[in-house]
């Protein structure tokens, strides 16, 4: 197209002077007669005139046919640069005063330069078109989209949507509007307003009041003032004093000085007992409660930053360790006192406890707990359990309880019984440090000590003996006295035994304050029993429980109880199970007595033989019935348990591999190893309630009323029940309550027409604002934002 | 019938002297408390009737509501900002009564998010009416008193009489005293909403009556032994455990119906939201009527013998039932075994009571030991050693517990979750007592026993303020049929008693794993080709084979979907042509004309 005016101008030029411009003429004729050999000359001047090619040193010669390629390496305008434009070919005119004509006519052509551009292909055109549609219409449509979701997302829709709000007027409206307009009312309002008797907003005096206030005597004021004077000056002396106190930064003296607070809060307190026993007893109270508090804070553990600082340059530094040290003892000596007290609050109720036992009267079901005073505290309660539990027995039971742990040791890790002397001597050190009370800490300490050298040599050894070091941590668990679950979670390994009881804490709290008597915790219902077998009253029973546990030691590869391999020995723990059974584990709770009337019986003429009779009897029935109702349902909630365990399943062939048939030994190893061992059993819902049986069958009848599957759109089973946790009903909820709960989503005016929605309602100016509902869901606030939003861009 | 009208007459308020009170030398004020407290014994819940002055409390003082006085400011400030803006608030521990469960936490991520923001408004919803339920508390202003003594008294040694002295005439009229001699021991049972008594002797007598009225419905003589009496769903039908066979009777005395299933009743329960009775027979048999129906839903064998010690849970509908071993079980009629069984005494349970909550359980047994259940947890709270096992226990609506011991009824407060020391008030009656329960609503107990039946005043025993949707004492003949229809319409299923009354509104989730992972083996089960040899096992002709096992199972699928397919059109054709022979069901009800 840019050479289009050139054309057209050669072609006037060679129309209208034909005899003037003989430069071109001269051209043309040139052209007409040129010759092979002028031409190249012209080409090779003219290539020469091309500066990259120069550069190159080559003309690059195309062979192919092309429209674009000009021959004589014109370029056709594409590549922008190399374009020849009108002056490159008349430029030499401006230096001239000829041509005037073809000037003129040269610079009015380029004044109109615009240039209509030829009309678009057809379906590029209509392209743009309907992008620009598309854009125009999505403005239009997008305007709806936040009522639209705000319509979806609103709680409730009342059609017809738009209606004039109906309002009453409010009392605090016509307050605000109220002219007083007779006489008595302007009188009234006056009183209220204008007096100064009348009570000010906020103030709380009125007006009157203050003045009386103000009307003091001069004398008065100055001494009032005087006093005030003082008063300042005394009270920043203080501060002064206390500033000065603080800056000082020797401990020694802070430390002398909190000695002498605290002596002379003890004297007070002396002093106070005497004069006011009442606020005695109450600074006493404050006391225990300063101390209770430290106690439930780790203030004095090795837990906190400082400590923890100090215990890594312990190694190092005697100092350092000193003073974790010291910060411990002082965390066991506050821990410690109060329990001591209890302690021997404890044994005095053991021998109260004989004594009654000796009147054979009420020895039934009396346990520590409900008779100590502080049973309000569960946490104090299994501290002073495991105390009385000490107090009550001696050294074997405690023996005889860890030993069985041992054993389950033993039972998962044979390969690991060569550690298992190292254990019992543990355990023997234990038993030690339980009759040498005195020295119990200084050897904890040591126990600790032990631990630590223990895990160095575990380091190098290579996890060779890795039950030594469980050992380590059950017997510091031990000593620690706190028999939690948790705890025992700590040991190594889960055994089966573990996964039993591994309950969740709570539970496990539960246990500790609710099985009263109930020292130590049961690893699981079969260890239950035996642990119920194992309380003994008698000397006998006792002698006969230091000879179990030996029987236990010397086989260590003592088969599971409830494994079906060993029926005699089963059945003879059944036999002994019956023997004993101890009621007061179904009975925890101590029984008070009611100071109920004793009944007359009219209808006997000899009240009193009659009443004997009947105690006597009652009393014999006592005696007798109980132990066997009770045994009787311990064997049927073990018969439950049973029967709720998951069964192993054995597939042993007779026969296969081996010879078969009569009088053909089987190899027991061989029939083991083809049994699949069943996976541990949930546990029971009545775990721990051993005065319940609860039945876990499900309620198939309630299955055809629940829910089969989580319905669609909850993400778990639980966001499901609670979603329908609470009632809607009248009986539950007040009225309006009850409406908002099952408002219906779409409310439609009878007798009203409901037109389709229109813009012009919609976008009417401030109509937007008017439309916001009281949003109670999170879409009607976001679209209360969105609708700001747009209006601002407006 | 001629014995019975004279017995009628015999019904009659006790007439007793005015007998020096305790506090008539005191102050003033004193009286005026102590006179509130023993009003409060009297003549509660007179809403529908005339209100003494001074009687009723004022709404209790609520903390927030104090704080709230806006009204003056309000008027005559010029100001219009509000000192005490928003809503008031409301208690924390008054809310938590009202707030059930946990709430359901929702992280709304898009803002599209449709069920989530609905669910969210949901939450909202309940903590609002949570809200507005606690707010409501304020209206319940009625308080159930207690008798409140000085230091050196003590209630146990109030007797009737001073009580009923100092009460005013209406609610002294509560105590009174049937002298029916002949047909003793009695039994009875008191309606839901406590205005009617039915009461039936040992040996035959049976009466219904509104007791406050003294308005005699029905008595009859059935000429039979009768073990117990209960009340239906309404006071127009009780039901009879007789010598033989259970009857049911109407208001009028008129026998209704006789359950000859259910044979051989000691002790029977009315279950009102589910429309069971529950009988427990002397065969060991525990059975349910379903009385809407007519229809015995289920006969369980309890397998401990004679069964003559039940009570039922209100709060979740289960039986307990008390053994002769000492065991107390809890049966609901969908499992054939005990939900629980709970080794409570060493000798033979005598009675058991349940609260009006569900919480607790009192059991007392032959050996002389009364304790409390709590049997949610189904652990022991108390135990009580008494001077003679309780032949029968009763829980008050407020939580006090009545014992039966021999010839004396005592009633314990407060002995539940603290150790209670000594009886609230005690009476001691002639003869052995055969029946203990408190009238709902009222400060009253009823006892029957060998002479008759006594109604005794026992202040702070009832409920002082009542939900009339739920029962409404001074129910009209109206009120009382659509009550009978809306009960009908809301009545629950049987097989949603259960330990856990919220059981319907868990999912079954064994079900929905089972579900998952039946889909998850359809998915995985593959066939896998054996190994065969003689190059029978080359890849292409085990592909082959894989692919014809798995097609001929493709197919069997459809020709089992064709088979059921066929079936059911089948069906459909069948009820169609029943269909058309005899019309729908809802024919009868079109137009005869067209």
């Amino acid at each position: 197209m840019a050479d289009d005016p050139v054309r057209a101008l050669l072609q006037m030029n060679t129309d209208q002077t034909e005899e003037d411009d003989s430069a071109l003429v001269l051209s043309d004729e040139e052209v007409e007669s040129d010759s092979e050999g002028q031409h190249r000359n012209l080409l090779d001047a003219i290539t020469s005139l091309d500066k990259k090619s120069r550069i190159k040193g080559k003309v690059i010669q195309r062979s192919e046919p092309s429209l674009q390629v000009s021959p004589f390496d014109i370029s056709s305008g594409d590549n922008g640069g190399s374009r020849v434009h009108l002056n490159d070919l008349v430029g030499s005119l401006r230096n001239t005063n000829q041509f005037s004509k073809v000037k003129t006519q040269i610079r009015k052509m380029q004044g109109r330069q615009k240039v209509m551009e030829a009309p678009l292909v057809k379906p590029q055109a209509q392209r743009i078109e309907r992008s620009l549609a598309y854009k125009a219409a999505k403005k239009e449509v997008s305007r709806w989209t936040p009522i639209v979701r705000q319509n979806r997302q609103a709680a409730q829709l009342v059609f017809p949507l738009h209606q004039e709000p109906v309002s009453l007027p409010t009392t605090d409206s016509m307050v605000k509007t109220f002219k007083p307009s007779t006489d008595l009312e302007r009188e009234i309002f006056e009183v209220l307003h204008g007096s100064k008797f009348a009570e000010r907003r906020d103030h709380e005096l009125t007006e009157a009041e203050e003045e009386a206030l103000r009307a003091m005597s001069l004398d008065e004021a100055f001494s009032r003032r005087k006093e005030l004077q003082k008063m300042r000056a005394l009270q920043s002396y203080y501060a002064a004093k206390c500033a000065r106190e603080k800056k000082i930064k020797s401990k020694k003296y802070h430390r002398i000085k909190k000695r002498s607070r605290v002596q002379a809060e003890k004297l007070a307190i002396e002093e106070l007992h005497k004069t006011n026993p009442e606020l005695a007893q109450e600074e006493i109270r404050k006391a225990e409660k300063l101390h209770a508090e430290e106690r439930a804070s780790l203030r004095h553990r090795n837990t906190g930053k400082w400590a923890r600082s100090k215990m890594v340059m312990a190694k190092f530094d005697d100092e350092a360790r000193q003073a974790v040290q010291e910060q411990l003892d002082k965390s066991r000596e506050l821990t410690n006192q109060i329990r001591a007290l209890q302690q021997d609050s404890s044994s005095d109720e053991d021998q109260g406890e004989e004594e009654e036992e000796e009147n054979g009267k009420d020895g039934e079901a009396v346990t520590m707990e409900t008779v100590v005073d502080d049973d309000k505290n569960p946490w104090m309660k299994s501290a002073l359990k495991i105390n009385s539990k000490s107090n009550q027995k001696d050294d074997p039971p405690v023996q005889e309880e860890e030993q069985p742990k041992t054993d389950d040791n033993d039972d998962e890790k044979p390969e690991e019984e060569t550690t298992e002397e190292n254990g019992t001597t543990e355990q023997q050190s234990l038993k030690d440090n339980k009759e040498s009370k005195e020295q119990k800490e200084v050897i904890t300490a040591e126990n600790v000590a032990k631990k630590k050298r223990r895990r160095r040599s575990k380091k190098k050894k290579e996890g060779e003996n890795g039950a030594e070091e469980e050992k380590g941590d059950w017997s510091e668990v031990l000593k620690e006295e706190k028999k939690t679950g948790k705890k025992r979670k700590r040991r190594g390994k889960k055994t089966e035994v573990d996964a039993k009881k591994s309950r969740p804490d709570g539970d496990v709290m539960e246990r500790g304050t609710d099985e009263a008597g109930e020292v130590q915790d049961f690893d699981d219902d079969e260890t239950m029993l035996e642990e119920g077998l194992e309380r003994r009253k008698t000397l006998e029973e006792v002698e006969s429980a230091a000879k179990r546990p030996d029987t236990k030691t010397n086989s260590p590869q003592r088969p599971k109880a409830d494994s079906p391999t060993n029926p005699s020995l089963q059945k003879q723990r059944e036999i002994v199970k019956e023997v004993h059974i101890n009621p007061d584990k179904f009975f925890t709770i101590q029984p008070s007595k009611l100071r109920s009337s004793v009944p007359t019986y009219l209808d006997v003429d000899d009240n009193i033989d009659m009443i004997d009779f009947d105690q006597q009897r009652e009393n014999i029935e006592e005696a007798f019935a109980n132990d066997d109702v009770v045994s009787e349902f311990v064997e049927e909630k073990r018969k439950a348990e049973e029967a709720g365990k998951p069964k192993d399943i054995d597939l042993f062939m007779p026969g296969w591999g081996n010879w078969g048939g009569v009088g053909v030994k089987v190899d027991p190893k061989k029939r083991t190893r083809f049994r699949k061992k069943a996976p541990p059993p949930k546990p029971r819902l009545d775990w721990g309630l051993h005065h319940v049986i609860i039945n876990e069958d499900k309620d198939e009848k309630l299955k055809t009323h629940q829910v089969r599957q989580l319905p669609k759109g909850f993400g778990s089973v639980t966001e499901f029940e609670r979603s329908i946790r609470a009632p809607l009903g009248k009986d539950w909820n007040t009225p309006s309550a009850v409406a908002k709960l099952t408002e219906p989503k779409v409310v439609t005016r009878a007798g009203t027409i409901i037109q389709p929605i229109s813009g012009e309602e919609t976008f009417k100016k401030g109509k937007a604002k008017k439309m916001d509902m009281e949003g109670m869901d999170e879409g009607g606030k976001t679209d209360r934002r969105n609708r700001g939003r747009r209006d601002n861009k407006k | 019938m001629a014995d019975e009208e004279d017995r009628i007459g015999k019904l009659k308020g006790k007439q007793t002297k005015r007998a020096p009170r305790y506090f008539d030398d005191s102050s003033a004020e004193a009286s005026t408390k102590d006179k509130h407290e023993n009003e409060k014994t009297s003549e509660r819940k007179s809403e529908g009737k005339k209100k003494k002055s001074g009687k009723k409390r004022a709404p209790a003082p609520d903390s927030d509501h104090v704080d709230r006085k806006r009204g003056k400011e309000a008027w005559d400030s010029d100001e219009e900002k509000d000192p005490f803006p928003g809503e008031a608030p409301v208690k924390e521990e008054t809310l938590a009564r009202y707030t059930r469960g946990e709430e359901n936490k929702i992280k709304i991520r898009a803002k599209t998010a449709g069920p989530k923001l609905e669910r969210k408004a949901m939450e909202k919803k309940f903590h609002l009416a949570a809200k507005q339920a606690a707010r409501a508390e304020l209206l319940l202003g009625e308080d159930h008193g207690y008798l409140e003594p000085s230091d050196d008294e003590d209630t146990s040694q109030l007797s009737q009489t001073d009580i009923a002295d100092a009460v005013d005439i209406s609610a002294a009229q509560k105590h009174f005293d049937l002298k029916l001699d002949q047909f003793g021991p009695y039994r009875m049972n008191y309606t839901r909403n406590g205005r009617f008594l039915v009461m039936a002797g040992k040996r035959g007598h049976v009466a219904a009556l509104d007791w406050m009225s003294k308005k005699l419905l029905c008595e009859i003589n059935v000429m039979e032994g009768v073990h117990d009496v209960k009340w239906l769903h309404v006071e127009t039908m009780f039901a009879v455990a007789q010598q033989r066979w259970t009857y049911i009777y109407d208001h009028q005395g008129v026998e209704l119906h006789c359950l000859k299933k259910f044979n051989n009743v000691l002790k029977m329960e009315f279950l009102p939201y589910h429309f069971l009775l529950a009988t427990a027979s002397s065969t060991g048999f525990l059975q349910y009527l379903d009385v809407s129906l007519g229809k015995e839903l289920v006969a369980i064998n309890a397998k401990q013998g004679c069964l003559n010690v039940m009570t039922q849970n209100p709060q979740n509908a289960v039986v307990h039932l008390g053994h002769a071993n000492g065991t107390v079980t809890l049966w609901s009629p969908n499992v054939k075994e005990p939900l629980a069984k709970l080794l409570s005494h060493v000798t033979a349970v005598r009675s058991i009571a349940i609260d009006k909550t569900g919480t607790y359980m009192a059991t007392s047994g032959q050996d002389r030991y009364m304790k409390v259940f709590d049997i949610r947890a189904l652990k022991p709270l108390q135990v009580y050693r008494m001077s003679a096992g309780a032949g029968h226990l009763a829980f008050s609506q407020t939580g006090l517990v009545a014992a039966a011991l021999g010839n004396v009824v005592e009633v314990y407060k407060d002995c539940c979750s603290s150790v209670a020391e000594k009886p609230y008030l005690t009476h001691r009656l002639r003869n052995n007592i055969s029946g203990l329960q408190f009238c709902p609503y009222e400060d009253v107990l009823g006892v029957g026993h060998q002479d008759g039946f006594t109604s005794l005043l026992i202040p702070g025993a009832g409920e002082a303020n009542f939900d009339a949707f739920e029962n409404n004492p001074y129910q009209t003949k109206k009120q009382r049929r659509d009550y009978e229809v809306k009960m009908l319409l809301e009545k629950i299923q049987p097989e949603m008693i259960g330990l856990d009354p919220g059981g319907v509104g868990q999912v079954s989730q064994l079900t929905a794993q089972e579900v998952e992972k039946r889909d998850q083996e359809a998915i995985q089960k593959k066939f896998e080709p054996a190994k065969k040899k003689k190059g029978r096992s080359k890849s292409l002709k085990t592909v082959q084979r894989t692919k014809g096992v798995e097609e001929e199972w493709r197919r069997m699928k459809v020709r089992q979907k064709m088979k059921e397919q066929e079936e059911q059109r089948k069906k459909k054709q069948k009820d169609q042509q029943k269909k058309e022979k005899w019309g729908s069901a809802l024919d009868r009800f079109q137009r005869k004309d067209n």
